[in-house]
């Protein structure tokens, strides 16, 4: 028969035992935020991790995890394939780190997705690029690719914007750019769409005015843009310049989305209309909720890529969870693949993996006053 | 201890294959060109072992030694239109060889796919491959430095008429150099392609000509040691201010301006020159120069 | 359309003719490629912005860009050249080149820091964007303004060269370093001189290209160096009148062929156009009395 003094004794060591065990299973789930902080990309990199670290900061807050808490750690990829390719190396190297969310841009990404299936770490980067999927199951995508969104803009420049013939302006040297162009052609002269003109830039040009006179003098009812905000406002300058008669067109694609897109363009840009991840502001409560609060914590209003940031570390963060309650890489990246409806501020509302090809919808926007507004429907 | 470097292979991929690129280069610098090429060659070094690897399934091995006879082939042919100019114009005849060859593998969709790159490259050459590699081309160079190509090319560089009169056949000396540098650029290409998953033709375009000169200037550009010296210095310069980030492109710059101030002839070279030139007062075969 | 996309081209070319006349001057007068014209050519630019920014009219912005352009122009040579002077020719030659590229890195760098990254325009309304159409060509103030400025700089410029002793003085040491050193000429004062001209081509060039084509980033330097090497070559390094022509083909070359091929063919056909005159006459339209470029062959 035990004594009291024994069976004192065993009961605060069982005590003991539980919340010492309850205490050591707050655990920190590391995940690496691997974006352009420097160089080309910087423009896309920066906003995102911002967008990344804040979702991580209020995920923690209301408890997403239990317990546990997201810890992040900030790397630099300098926009560069070499450094992109050394961190995952480095990081996958770490048993720490549970995933990696990153690179950026497609030729640091699809390189380091060969990385990191060769290290066994998941890796979901910015891009939209499918060629980086065939490197293994390790590494996923982020953003809707042209297969998905493409479709959507033809149709809405055929049905609600009413053009027949357009001429295409394309980057010729980034090759997400070239994907975009070539899809929304393959799929819009399907359907009846006459192409009469498809020229080419470089990303560092300026001097448009070759492009706009060839353009001008093909009498397009539409001009469609694929390249990044920047470039995007040049043109629409120059091809007035040129000569461009008002109701002619502009449509454009996401990578116009940025404030640069209004404050070069000015006068020029007014009624392009572009299909974009997100809605400045927010287009529903969740979405207006994050922009006030991203507004209020850092002072910025949340642009394209903070918000695809923020959804991308929510729908990681849901794989975590998912994952179970020791979470290793094999379990998150099983968990990240069968990703299905998790609620984000992008697009129209809800992130889906099918076939590790992400989906989530795109908004209409349109250049009115110089904001932006949704588009007519 | 292999884990202890696996996280830094990366790195010191980038010596090895940096280095090979850079020997390449320092080669015809050697022989007296001034021709800018050798990202031209291992572009199509690379993209010859990487077509035939992936998409003609030849082993990779076969994939390579092909990428090295083209780069020989292209080395061989450049020679020849570059052999009638001098100087700058050599420099930028060859700038423009590159350029031109970076044009047509963007505009040669189908075979090397353009702009959206070449992908999924196995990646079947290690970090000991590229320096057995490095390793063997430098030995190779060493050997030939010291024999009687090596003292032609010396001859050639610092004056083509006197070597010319002395027996020297400028003509051949000039194509094999640039054989030479095309069969060793090509042969980094191809592991690079076989080592790094995918390829652009970016990546072969100005910016990696302009490191690799750097490189090879840095270092020096008459020893072997040279080109290593000047690769190892900028591979590791990125980590070492990594802190700096914003800033490393300037630092870059600074460095690179501070040297060719104090070392005109490459860190390697310079110091090199220096031992040997205080050996010599030593042995009493030099007068100290007035003031040193 | 082709008559409109000849007069973009010369538009462009008058642009590139700026550009090329300060590269070449460095070039002919002291032999050396300066690969940090493209940040001083930034460099003009941004100070022209942020001249009118505080509010100066753009015809006084012009001219202090031009300055603070020439003075950036002054530091890439104290720092980058200065120091190798010491050196024989053909090992200047090299780390020259070198030297000025890490000269011009920092250029870049603080471009990138000051403007973070970001591409920027002058305000709405510096010049007037109104065009006229005369005999069925659209031509805008803006391109009748910078053809009018190109060619007043250079008339300026050719003046200083020909009919004033400093110009004199600049193209003996040009001829002959030690000769002119022997009858007094202070070369260090020349090189100054030089590459002030020099960067405020280059900055004139900058502002020009800023106004017209709406876009002043820290790289906007680089496809005009590349570029304005074709216009170079094809001139003749070290000639003025050939900087001038060669600047104008250039862009009538760029404008017709962005006209009527397909865009991944333009840089081919540039380059191939370089290799082409490299191999048939190396220097150029307007050569020199020396002949640069044949190799010494016995």
């Amino acid at each position: 028969m035990a004594s009291r003094k024994q069976v004192f004794r065993t009961l605060a060591w069982a005590a003991g035992m539980a919340l010492a065990s309850h205490a050591a299973q707050a655990a920190d789930r590391k995940i690496v935020i691997l974006q352009a902080l420097t160089g080309g990309a910087a423009f896309v990199g920066v906003p995102a991790s911002e967008g990344m670290k804040f979702a991580a900061e209020e995920l923690n807050a209301k408890g997403f995890l239990g317990a546990d808490k997201i810890v992040v750690e900030v790397a630099d990829s300098a926009s560069a394939r070499p450094q992109a390719m050394a961190a995952v190396t480095r990081y996958a190297a770490d048993p720490s780190v549970l995933f990696i969310l990153g690179p950026t841009t497609a030729p640091e990404s699809i390189p380091s997705a060969g990385v990191a299936n060769d290290a066994k770490i998941g890796m979901k980067a910015m891009t939209n690029a499918v060629a980086l999927l065939n490197a293994g199951p390790w590494g996923f995508i982020s953003a809707q690719p042209p297969v998905i969104t493409m479709p959507q803009l033809g149709d809405y420049a055929l049905d609600v914007s009413k053009v027949k013939a357009c001429a295409t302006v394309r980057f010729t040297d980034n090759e997400a750019y070239v994907d975009l162009e070539r899809i929304f052609v393959e799929h819009t002269e399907k359907r009846g769409m006459k192409i009469v003109d498809r020229s080419g830039i470089k990303q560092a040009d300026s001097d448009f005015s070759t492009v706009a006179t060839r353009i001008v003098a093909a009498k397009p009812d539409c001009v469609m843009l694929f390249t990044l905000g920047p470039s995007a406002a040049n043109l629409a300058i120059q091809l007035k310049q040129a000569g461009l008669p008002a109701n002619v067109k502009l449509i454009g694609q996401t990578g116009l989305s940025s404030p640069q897109l209004i404050s070069i363009g000015g006068a020029a840009v007014e009624g392009l209309v572009f299909n974009s991840d997100w809605t400045p502001g927010g287009n529903s409560p969740a979405g207006q909720a994050f922009a006030a609060a991203y507004k209020a914590k850092t002072g910025k209003e949340a642009d394209n890529w903070a918000a695809l940031g923020y959804s991308y570390m929510t729908v990681v963060a849901t794989a975590i969870k998912a994952a179970g309650p020791n979470p290793t890489r094999e379990g998150i990246r099983d968990a990240l693949a069968k990703t299905k409806d998790v609620p984000v501020v992008i697009g129209t509302g809800k992130y889906s993996y099918v076939n590790r090809i992400p989906t989530y919808g795109s908004t209409f926007l349109m250049v009115k006053d110089g904001k932006f507004v949704p588009a007519p429907q | 201890m292999l884990d202890l470097i696996a996280p830094h292979y990366p790195l010191l991929d980038l010596i090895f294959i940096g280095t090979g690129y850079a020997l390449s280069q320092a080669i015809v610098f050697r022989a007296g060109t001034f021709s800018v090429a050798t990202s031209g060659f291992a572009a199509l070094g690379a993209y010859c072992t990487a077509i035939l690897t992936v998409k003609a399934g030849w082993h990779p091995a076969l994939g390579v030694f092909c990428g090295v006879l083209l780069g020989l082939l292209s080395g061989l042919l450049l020679s020849a239109p570059l052999a009638r100019l001098r100087g700058v114009y050599q420099a930028i005849a060859s700038l423009a060889f590159v350029e031109i060859l970076v044009a047509l593998i963007l505009f040669f969709e189908d075979l090397t796919g353009g702009p959206l790159g070449f992908h999924n490259i196995p990646r079947v050459v290690t970090p000991w491959m590229l320096f057995i590699a490095m390793v063997a081309t430098m030995a190779l160079l060493i050997v030939l430095g010291k024999g009687g190509i090596g003292r032609a090319f010396d001859a050639m560089r610092q004056d083509t008429p006197v070597a010319a009169s002395l027996g020297v056949n400028p003509t051949k000396y000039h194509v094999l150099s640039f054989a030479l540098s095309g069969a060793i650029a090509g042969l980094f290409g191809g592991l690079d392609a076989l080592r790094n998953f995918s390829l652009t033709a970016e990546q072969f375009g100005f910016s990696i000509l302009i490191a690799t000169l750097s490189a090879v200037v840095l270092g020096g550009r008459r020893a072997v040691w040279g080109p290593l010296v000047g690769t190892t210095i900028l591979v590791l310069l990125p980590e070492i201010f990594r802190p700096l980030a914003d800033y490393r492109q300037a630092v870059y710059g600074l460095l690179l301006v501070l040297v060719m101030a104090f070392l005109p002839f490459g860190v390697y070279d310079t110091i090199a020159m220096k031992l040997h030139n205080r050996r010599l007062i030593r042995a009493g075969m030099l007068k100290p120069k007035a003031g040193s | 359309m082709i008559a409109q996309q000849i007069l973009n081209g010369l538009v462009l070319g008058g642009v590139y003719a700026l550009f090329a006349l300060g590269f070449t001057l460095i070039f002919g007068i002291h032999r050396i490629m300066n690969m940090a014209h493209g940040a001083v050519f930034m460099a003009g630019a941004f100070v022209g912005l942020f001249a009118v920014r505080v509010g100066l009219p753009i015809w006084i912005a012009l001219p202090v860009a031009m300055v603070g352009a020439g003075l950036v122009s002054i530091f890439v040579e104290v720092i980058a050249f200065k120091p190798l002077r010491k050196l024989a020719l053909a090992d200047a030659e090299l780390a020259s080149v070198i030297s000025s590229i890490g000269a011009s890195l920092i250029i870049l760098s603080i471009g990138q820091y000051v403007s973070k990254t970001e591409t920027m325009r002058f305000p709405f309304g510096t010049v007037p964007i109104d065009a006229i159409v005369v005999l069925g060509l659209r031509v805008t103030m803006l391109q009748l303004l910078m053809l009018g400025v190109a060619v007043l700089i250079v008339v300026l410029m050719a003046y200083y060269l020909y009919r004033t002793p400093q110009g004199r003085q600049i193209r003996a040491v040009a001829g002959n370093y030690r000769a002119a050193q022997l009858l007094g000429v202070n070369p260090n004062a020349i090189f100054y001189q030089t590459f002030f001209l020099s960067g405020a081509l280059a900055g004139a060039a900058g502002v020009m290209v800023g106004l017209a084509f709406n876009s002043i980033q820290f790289m906007m330097g680089e496809p005009f160096l590349l570029k304005a090497f074709v216009a170079i070559i094809l001139g003749g390094l070290g000639s003025v009148p050939g900087a001038l022509v060669g600047g104008l083909v250039l862009g009538l070359l760029q404008s017709l062929s962005g006209a009527y091929l397909q865009p991944q063919l333009v840089d081919a056909m540039i380059f191939s156009l370089l290799f082409v005159i490299l191999m048939v006459r190396p220097d150029g339209l307007f050569a020199q009395s020396m002949p640069e470029s044949a190799t010494k062959r016995v």
